[in-house]
């Protein structure tokens, strides 16, 4: 049991840190409301110089105000080790008092934005096995010798229950006053259990495929499409709308060309993502747990305990299998926020990846036989799709009656995209694992456990009955919420034992 | 999957189902009135109100009387030792298998409706999923929930 006698506070630097953090939540917004009304009232130089002006004092006062609340609030922020917890305390009016015993503790993980950078601090993030959605606390930004400080208790003191003050003095924020001294026989523990052993690092040629083949497009297209809704009153309609129209009509051509040209740099905006955050990506483990860090401009280290991981899968977009590429993911029970879906290996020659995986987990078997699903249920695949695209086609080549006969084209599409994932759907059950692929676009091989599948549905439309298929969903724990496996359209008889299967201890 | 005969859920559930599409009937049937008053006071053609007419006898046919009907009496359910099945859906049928083991708390629920009738719904929760039995009697429903608990925490030591 160790306590320890000081109290530690946040680097001071978190004031500025978390005062510049709500600046730049602001400016945008404020530059954008700025520069949209003066296009609308067609502002003069005088008048926009004025409109800065105010925008600008606007800034200076907020900004002196939240330094002034991020002082008080660093101020009476304390965090100690006492009793094999992690004690801390914050508020002003209210206390706030959090205790964490340290083996509740299951795993803490590290960002560093930009401006944590500056003064080389960390956010410390700590998650617990409680159900609640966010991390259980935080540090906002302590030193980086703090942050390791803190880690250091929390193995030490679920590795031997130490009796007696620890070796290690801290100053007041909480960093160690001199180098970390271990003792021999801890130094051969070290070694032998937990000592970082290299997984994966990302080199620089598959960082460039992952950006090119990325297929976060469609993010952009739509964090563009939130943000333009957001600003929808504040656009000159009438104004856009001529110009659209005389636009559109210097030429089909040239409306192409500005689509492509969209496409292009949203695509290129995709490539530049993932370059900043897969930067310098490298996996690491030691006896339970995996750590990935990762970033460019801001920097994460997400700690993931093996004995949270759900399950596995392997991720092809079209792209990348052609070239034979593949991501791998994985699901796990712990985590802030909704699921908790990790990238370990976010780009990998396929056939290169399942040593590691079998390395690190043991359990897993990921080289099983499949099964295809029987034939009979191959038009299930892509009938469905009827129900929109029949009212589509019928519309379309009603009011644009030449030009609108082409959603014809839709029928061959969807069928053979029918085919392309009836193709793709296989499935395995044995002894304790249950493997399925199947796709919409991206081919999606999970891997399971038994004891980690929470649920098992059997779904069957009076048609499927007829003809003895059916969609088996298979419930898997991501973060706070499920990820569903499919084998879809399974014959009904191995559906059942799949179900039967599942029953069984 | 064993195929013995499920459990039938309450009759009274039906009831409360009904009840439950019956209101938003009476928000149509309100809406029709309100279209009758519309087309009289302006001299439109008053034949349009039967559109309105139609709508509530449609609803009513197939949200009050058929669907709901359908729904319970396909819905079923089994509490066995090892793990409980459920059976429900309307046009698409669904048969979830949740393991004792699986289980982490029941917890059994009642609005007003299923109050007046002295049903409860019981609500089964995995780490991840949330599975509802609607409208079980009172006392069974107390019953299967500390069954359940029961067995569940039984099926956990054995793993």
């Amino acid at each position: 049991m160790y306590n320890s006698n000081e109290r530690y506070k946040l680097h001071w630097a978190t004031i500025f840190v978390s005062s510049l953090r709500l600046l730049r939540e602001m400016i945008l917004p404020i530059v954008v409301l700025i520069a949209l009304n003066a296009f609308k009232d067609g502002l003069d130089g005088r008048g926009f110089l004025i409109m800065a002006g105010f925008g600008f004092a606007g800034f200076a006062i907020l900004f002196i105000v939240s330094v002034l609340a991020n002082f008080i609030r660093w101020s009476r922020f304390t965090y100690w080790f006492e009793e094999d917890e992690l004690r801390i305390e914050s508020g002003l009016f209210v206390r706030k008092k959090r205790y964490i015993p340290f083996e509740r503790i299951q795993s803490l993980n590290y960002t560093e934005p930009l401006a944590h950078r500056i003064f080389s601090l960390v956010k410390v993030e700590i998650e617990t096995a409680s159900g609640s959605g966010e991390a259980e606390a935080a540090l906002p930004a302590v030193s980086k010798g703090a942050a390791e400080a803190i880690e250091y208790f929390i193995q030490e003191s679920k590795k031997r229950r130490i009796i007696g003050p620890l070796p290690l003095r801290l100053n007041e924020v909480g960093e160690p006053l001199h180098p970390f001294i271990l003792d021999a026989e801890m130094e051969a523990e070290e070694l032998s259990q937990d000592h970082l052993r290299e997984v994966y690092t990302m080199t620089r040629k598959d960082l460039v495929i992952l950006a090119v083949t990325s297929s976060s497009v469609g993010v952009i297209l739509s964090g563009i499409l939130i943000f333009t809704t957001q600003f929808i009153d504040l656009i000159p309609f009438d104004f856009l709308y001529t110009q659209v129209f005389t636009f559109i009509r210097s030429g089909l051509t040239m409306v192409l060309l500005a689509v492509f040209g969209a496409l292009f740099v949203t695509w290129l905006l995709s490539i530049a993502l993932t370059f900043i955050s897969y930067h310098q990506f490298r996996v690491t483990r030691d006896h339970n747990n995996l750590f990935m860090t990762r970033g460019l401009i801001e920097k994460k280290k997400v700690t993931v305990p093996l004995s949270r991981v759900q399950s596995i899968e392997i991720l092809e977009n079209p792209f990348r299998q052609w070239f034979g590429y593949c991501t791998i993911v994985l699901h796990s029970a712990g985590g802030a926020g909704e699921s908790s879906k990790i990238a370990i290996f976010p780009l990998v020659k396929k056939n290169a990846a399942y040593e590691p995986l079998a390395e690190i987990f043991p359990d897993l078997h990921f080289s099983s036989p499949l099964k295809a699903v029987p034939r009979r249920g191959k038009h299930f695949f892509h009938r469905i799709q009827y129900f929109w695209a029949v009212p589509v086609i019928a519309a379309s080549s009603y009011w644009l009656f030449p030009y609108g006969l082409f959603a014809l084209l839709l029928f061959p599409i969807i069928i053979l995209h029918g085919r392309w994932k009836f193709k793709t759907a296989r499935y395995a059950y044995e002894e304790q694992q249950l493997t399925t692929v199947y796709r919409q676009i991206t081919k999606r091989t999970v891997y399971v456990l038994r004891p980690r599948i929470q649920s098992l549905t059997l779904r069957q439309s009076y048609f499927h009955q007829r003809r003895q298929v059916g969609t088996i969903l298979c419930y898997i724990k991501s973060g706070m919420t499920y990820t569903v496996a499919k084998i879809p359209f399974i014959g009904e008889k191995e559906a059942k034992q799949v179900m039967e299967w599942y029953e069984h201890k | 999957m064993s195929t013995e005969q499920l459990q039938k859920i309450n009759r009274k559930g039906l009831t409360v189902w009904r009840i439950h599409s019956g209101l938003s009937t009476l928000f149509l049937v309100m809406g029709t009135i309100a279209l009758f008053f519309i087309l009289k006071k302006n001299e439109f053609n008053i034949n349009y109100v039967w559109i309105g007419i139609g709508l509530v006898v449609l609803h009513l046919l197939l949200f009050v009387i058929i669907f709901p009907y359908i729904r319970w009496k396909r819905w079923g359910y089994e509490v066995r030792e090892a793990e409980i099945e459920i059976q429900r859906g309307l046009f698409i049928v669904k048969r979830t298998l949740i393991p004792m083991a699986r289980v982490q708390h029941v917890d059994t629920t009642q609005g007003p409706l299923l109050r007046m009738y002295g049903v409860a719904d019981l609500t089964i929760s995995t780490a991840a999923t949330v599975h509802i039995i609607p409208a079980i009697a009172l006392n069974e429903a107390d019953e299967l929930r500390r069954r359940i608990s029961t067995l569940a925490r039984m099926a956990k030591d054995d793993v």
